[in-house]
């Protein structure tokens, strides 16, 4: 286990505007349907499950021969999907984009691109530090 | 029935179910005024990209550009492009509009009304779609990731999945693939029941809908589906076994206040409504998924 899991989480440097927070789309009937809901049931819908937090400590660690890097913990948003941390972790380890990237949850699965953060940490999260660890590779890991 | 009857049953039920889907081509890949429909039955549990060469076969003649590969195309209903790592089941609970069977309802069995969807062979959705590839690596690297991460999350270690031989992996998902219980079910059997270590908790994810935020006062902007996924044990603090009813009301108490009662919201699985006093381990032997997962969408009341 790499250490630097007490310093201060760093922010991360992509653009928080909600881009890549972690939903799909609904079919416009469905979504017609929930405008005539009470604004009680909109609201709950709405926060139902939410995490009190508006952000997670991710602490990464290099496998397979990947470049350490200075900073081991981020904070980032709970509704981005894992994909924003796949795509800052490209970022600073300057990766090419024909570079490939392979990102692991406990060292046992890659989480799909649009997962939320928030889910994974939730169910994942470990240590007196609760944070959600993630190997990061540049060939595959954990078959 | 004795239980284990009952639980074979539902097991096979639950793989049997299939949608009727009524597939069309759009009309911006479309060479013809007028082409037919690709009309089949599939099943629930299967995964709409196994369609994809069979639909670049059947419209072929019908494409403006017919040499693109199959593994551009993509499915839609109703403005929605349909991801391909989730199970037909679901994506139909999910968008379909389709009623669900409640367990109080007395008419015969209804015939499910065909789904009609879209498929699309250009402007492939890369914000909102994975690519294929037509050696179907990528679609098998998505599912197999859910079942480590299913298998995880049961045990807290994961490791049934990572020490299972090449030749069952192979199996797990050729079963899957041909949709071929035989091949599919000795493995799945295993990683349920995984040796020499307790089950902790049971993979479940939730799909809720909600409006988009209003920002137009007259015009309705589409809403979207969030996914809220918590450790579910399979029994409560109070040592009673984890249900339906008990484990929304512990992940979300504010659509779910009352664990005997839905008030706002109904789950659904497999295109019926959960009793809330049905168990949470009961459903994952019989009704789960083929990656493991209980994916439960909900119905609004």
């Amino acid at each position: 286990m790499s250490e630097g899991s007490s310093s201060a989480p760093a922010s991360p440097g992509l653009s928080d505007d909600g881009q890549n927070a972690g939903e799909a789309p609904l079919t416009m009937e469905a979504s017609t349907l929930l405008t005539t809901l009470p604004v009680d049931t909109k609201h709950a819908l709405a926060s139902a499950g939410k995490l009190p937090l508006s952000k997670v400590r991710i602490h990464v660690q290099p496998v397979a021969g990947a470049t350490p890097l200075k900073t081991t913990v981020f904070a980032l948003t709970s509704s981005h999907r894992f994909e924003l941390l796949v795509q800052l972790l490209r970022k600073k380890l300057r990766l090419q984009p024909h570079e490939s990237l392979f990102c692991y949850v406990g060292s046992v699965f890659a989480p799909a691109l649009d997962e939320t953060v928030e889910n994974l940490w939730r169910c994942f999260k470990q240590g007196p530090n609760r944070e959600l660890y993630v190997q990061y590779a540049v060939s595959p890991a954990f078959g | 029935m004795s239980n284990r009857d009952t639980a074979t049953w539902l097991r096979e039920r639950v793989w049997h179910a299939s949608i009727p889907l009524e597939i069309r081509l759009h009309k911006a890949d479309s060479s013809s005024y007028d082409s037919d429909a690709y009309l089949v039955h599939f099943p629930r549990l299967s995964y709409l990209a196994f369609l994809l060469p069979e639909l670049h076969t059947f419209f072929y003649n019908d494409l403006i550009y017919p040499d693109v590969s199959w593994a551009d195309a993509w499915l839609e209903y109703d403005g929605v492009p349909l991801k391909w790592h989730y199970p037909l089941g679901l994506l139909h609970d999910l968008y379909s509009g389709a009623a669900p069977v409640s367990a109080h309802d007395t008419s015969e069995e209804k015939e499910t009304p065909s789904w009609q969807l879209t498929v699309h062979f250009s402007k492939y959705p890369e914000d909102q779609l994975v690519r294929l590839d037509t050696d179907g690596k990528h679609l098998r690297d998505l599912f197999t990731n859910n079942v480590k991460e299913a298998d995880y999350l049961r045990n807290g270690t994961g490791r049934t999945m990572m020490f299972l031989g090449k030749q069952e992996s192979q199996d797990l998902w050729e079963g899957v693939r041909k949709h071929d219980f035989n091949l599919f079910h000795p493995i799945y059997t295993q990683l349920m029941n995984p040796k020499g270590v307790a089950l902790r908790h049971v993979p479940v994810r939730l799909y809720l809908p909600h409006a988009a935020d209003p920002q137009a006062e007259e015009e309705i902007t589409p809403g979207s589906v969030r996914v809220v996924q918590e450790l579910v044990p399979l029994n409560t603090s109070s040592r009673q076994p984890q249900t339906v009813g008990s484990a929304l009301n512990s992940i979300m108490g504010g659509l779910f206040p009352n664990k005997r009662l839905a008030l706002v919201a109904e789950p659904v699985l497999h295109g019926a409504t959960l009793p809330l006093d049905a168990s949470v381990e009961d459903l994952m032997r019989t009704s789960a998924y083929c990656d493991g997962w209980l994916h439960i969408a909900f119905a609004l009341l």
